[in-house]
């Protein structure tokens, strides 16, 4: 054994962690079954009959999946780099404030509607986009005609990436600041006795410091590039944004749960964590050879 | 990410479930052979009167415990001191029946849902529940379920009979399965199904108007209302016809802001399955009388009568509450939400009324007699329990027991052991309407009104006094006088053809069902022309709709 005896403590701590990871994730998963299944409520999943694939087959038959398929990773890759963006600039410009008070103030108030949940928001982001709302007011006030955000298939992504973003953006940038707490002060002093203004500063000293978290971050989220975010949808889109709005969970919810198609929603499940997995996977081998980056 | 919301709540409830159904299913032994073999004794003939005497429909001999689990409404109010397991239902029914009901769990709207069909399907039942027909015919196909025919014969009680017997036994028919009684079905007050066309009466004399008698007239007076300013402030801030987003579909149980009123005057029912001119099966939305209806809203809406935002809304009732709304569509017991609105707005006054189809008759899609079943688990030793409990229910809910006066009704009816539902006469609304009215007029003596009406009458006498100064008490009798009047017009009533679902409609139905919503709802707001209702309805019919029509055609034709 490499460890040593003074290691066993940590060990037994990990084992609380690993119990719960067992029961509630890794048992769990030999419920995917139910993917390869015509799940039958009543026979359980010892007595549905076996098909075989056919619940992925039938996910590609499905008449729209293309659009569905083309939503999804549209609105997520839309977060995504939006994710990475806001919060970064953001956390640099924060960074930036001399004054103490003032950036702790900013900080809390950014992060706050991180914790509210989107049943919450969704009724105040829809009374704010409503024909008579804050935001119809301004565009009357503009000389424009009133829009229905929530109605408008062009409107609709931007509505669902911009309040995401709001959303969470507070939060995000924790991470960059922690980040940027981390940058050695000397490369810093070293830059200024070089002759380098501020603006050089962030470039070649805050920046590249950066980068390290940048990446780790991006190949995180690169797993998630199939969710689209499906409380925020379901709460905020309606029939007529269908066409711009509807993700792979939402219509998993439809013809899932409330159709009680357990196989199909299973099987689509599965997809999806492979398909994260397998980005995952690229996206850090590619950390890995281009910005020499790793993880593990 | 949805493997894993099944996997956490599967294998709690596969826990729980397992450890409390071991828990109790000693303590039952003891009397159970003996009932048993009693009950197989007499059941040789259970029809005849004689052994009604044997049994007492209300109470068992001994004290037996049964599992459950329920629904609950969110966040409705206790008594402190009392929980969701031990509350005055529980009690009452416990002292009643001698059944003392042991709650494995339970949860509300779609978590419940959600919970219940995850316990169906991993088969951990408890004794008694209450479920959806869905689930109910699941389990009866599955096996799952215990026969209740003769126990039904042996123990239910007059009353009981009397309620099955106004619903010229559909109920008891829908609980049929196979020829035998796999449950004991609730009955809907058939009253719930007619949606009226409430219209503001102080505006339609403010502007000269007479009220509705055919569709054009809802149109003309929604413009007037728009138009002409009618709260008299001087702004064009008024609503014609309000809205929802469930308003393009007709729900056999009438619902606020839903467009049935006009889709029945144009003989439409789309998201139902409903019998055609000839007589086939078909599936309402693609029919060219909802095409019709929906033309005539588009329409509306393009003249601005119907709220621009129907669709959007999160607060649907907010329009009519605040007093911008004129016309808005909903059941026969608005009285809730007109109690907010007379709050609000002390000079408004909503009629409600009947439009017409074309012909001059007034169509009626019916609510399904019964849509919550009482089951109980095969092998369960006690299986009269579901039936003595139904008789207690239904003498508390219609007050015929004394004892059940002592209740405070305002506690939430899903306290009940195992949950809440509708169990009366399927014409309750007119027969209390009708001796309330005959009592106010004083042709009958207010003693003998059951005490159910007779809480009606104080109130209507109460508020007779000084009318509207006590909304509450004006709200708990309003709906048995004006709407139960407009209720006993005569209609041409029907029921769904098909309520359930098939094998392809299981598969297809999402996307089908996406299809149709996308569509109505562009063609109301004028997103998309009125002809893309033909292309839909192709689309339909090839994406799955003539696989499912077939089916469901066969279906119904199986059952008869």
């Amino acid at each position: 054994m490499r460890y040593k005896s003074y290691d066993k403590h940590y060990h037994l701590m990990l084992l609380p962690g690993m119990a719960l990871l067992v029961v509630f994730h890794i048992v769990p998963m030999l419920g995917v079954a139910i993917a390869f299944q015509d799940f039958k409520i009543g026979r359980g999943i010892w007595g549905s009959p076996w098909i075989g694939f056919e619940n992925f087959a039938y996910m590609f038959q499905i008449h729209d999946s293309a659009v569905i398929f083309y939503n999804t990773v549209f609105i997520s890759l839309m977060k995504m780099i939006a994710h990475l963006i806001v919060p970064l600039v953001f956390a640099v410009l924060l960074n930036e404030v001399r004054i103490g008070s003032v950036k702790r103030w900013v900080q809390t108030i950014v992060y706050l509607p991180h914790f509210l949940s989107w049943v919450i928001l969704a009724s105040v982001i829809s009374d704010m986009l409503s024909l008579d709302g804050i935001v119809n007011r301004l565009v009357k006030a503009l000389g424009f005609e009133p829009v229905m955000f929530l109605a408008s298939n062009k409107w609709f992504p931007a509505i669902i990436v911009g309040t995401d973003i709001w959303k969470e953006f507070g939060f995000a940038a924790i991470i960059y600041l922690a980040a940027l707490a981390g940058i050695n002060p000397n490369l810093y002093e070293a830059a200024e006795m070089d002759g380098a203004g501020r603006l050089k500063q962030l470039y070649y000293v805050t920046l590249p410091s950066l980068l390290p978290t940048v990446v780790l971050l991006a190949t995180l989220s690169i797993g998630n590039i199939l969710n689209a975010g499906f409380d925020q949808i379901f709460n905020l889109y309606n029939p007529l944004v269908y066409s711009s709005g509807d993700i792979i969970d939402t219509y998993v919810y439809r013809a899932g749960l409330v159709q009680a198609q357990y196989g199909f929603a299973t099987a689509v499940g599965l997809l999806k964590s492979l398909v994260g997995f397998a980005m995952i996977v690229l996206s850090y081998r590619i950390a890995y050879k281009y910005a020499n980056y790793r993880i593990f | 990410m949805e493997r894993r919301k099944f996997g956490v709540p599967l294998l709690l409830a596969t826990m729980l479930l397992a450890a409390l159904v071991s828990a109790c299913s000693g303590k039952d032994d003891g009397n159970g052979n003996s009932q048993a073999a009693g009950a197989n004794e007499g059941g040789s003939s259970p029809s005849a009167g004689g052994e009604q005497a044997a049994v007492d429909p209300y109470k068992l001999p001994n004290p037996i415990e049964v599992t459950t689990f329920k629904g609950v409404t969110p966040n409705a109010k206790l008594p402190e001191g009392d929980t969701v397991e031990d509350n005055q239902y529980t009690r009452y029914i416990k002292e009643k029946t001698n059944i003392t009901f042991k709650l494995l769990w339970y949860a509300s709207g779609q978590d419940y849902d959600q919970k219940m069909k995850l316990a169906v399907s991993s088969n951990d039942l408890p004794d008694m529940m209450m479920v959806d027909e869905k689930t109910f015919l699941s389990l009866a196909e599955a096996g799952q379920l215990e026969d209740l025919t003769d126990v039904y014969d042996r123990y239910a009680a007059d009353l009981t009979r009397q309620l099955y017997a106004s619903t010229d036994n559909k109920a008891l028919e829908k609980a049929t399965y196979k020829g035998k009684l796999m449950a004991i079905p609730n009955i809907s007050v058939q009253a719930d199904s007619v949606a009226m066309v409430w219209v503001r009466k102080d505006w339609l004399d403010k502007l000269g108007l007479q009220p509705p008698k055919t569709v054009d007239d809802v149109e003309r007076i929604a413009k007037a209302f728009v138009e002409n300013d009618p709260d008299g402030n001087g702004k064009a801030d008024t609503i014609g016809i309000t809205g929802s987003d469930t308003a393009l579909k007709v729900p056999p149980k009438a619902s606020f802001h839903n467009f049935k009123p006009i889709f029945e005057a144009y003989d439409a029912y789309p998201g139902n399955w409903i019998k055609d001119g000839s007589g086939n099966i078909v599936y309402g939305s693609i029919q060219p009388e909802t095409k019709n209806a929906l033309g005539k809203l588009s329409e509306w809406y393009k003249a601005g009568l119907i709220d621009k935002e129907f669709a959007l809304r999160k607060d649907v009732n907010e329009p009519v509450v605040s007093g911008k709304a004129g016309i808005f569509m909903g059941p026969w017991w608005a009285g809730g939400m007109l109690m907010d609105t007379y709050k609000n707005n002390p000079q408004a006054d909503f009629e409600p009324y009947l439009i017409p189809d074309a012909n001059g008759q007034i169509n009626n899609l019916l609510v399904p007699v019964s849509n919550s079943f009482i089951v109980v688990k095969k092998g369960m030793k006690h299986p009269e329990a579901a039936v003595v409990y139904a008789n207690t229910f239904i003498a508390a809910q219609r007050k015929t027991d004394p004892d059940a006066l002592k209740l405070d009704f305002t506690i939430d009816a899903s306290y009940w052991p195992i949950g809440n539902a509708t169990f009366d006469y399927a014409d309750a609304v007119e027969r209390k309407a009708d001796a309330l009215k005959k009592a106010l007029a004083g042709e009958i003596s207010s003693d003998s009104l059951t005490p159910e009406v007779k809480v009606l009458y104080d109130n209507a006498v109460q508020d007779k006094a000084n009318p509207k100064a006590d909304l509450a008490v004006w709200k708990s009798y309003y709906g048995y006088t004006t709407p139960a009047e407009v209720l006993k017009t005569s209609m041409n009533k029907f029921y769904p053809e098909f309520t359930t679902t098939t094998k392809t409609m299981e598969r297809k139905w999402a996307n089908l069902d996406k299809m149709e919503q996308e569509t109505f709802y562009k063609i109301v707001m004028g997103e998309q022309p009125l002809d893309s209702f033909d292309k839909f309805v192709a689309d339909w019919k090839a994406q799955g709709g003539d696989e499912i029509t077939k089916e469901v055609q066969d279906a119904v034709a199986g059952a008869k």
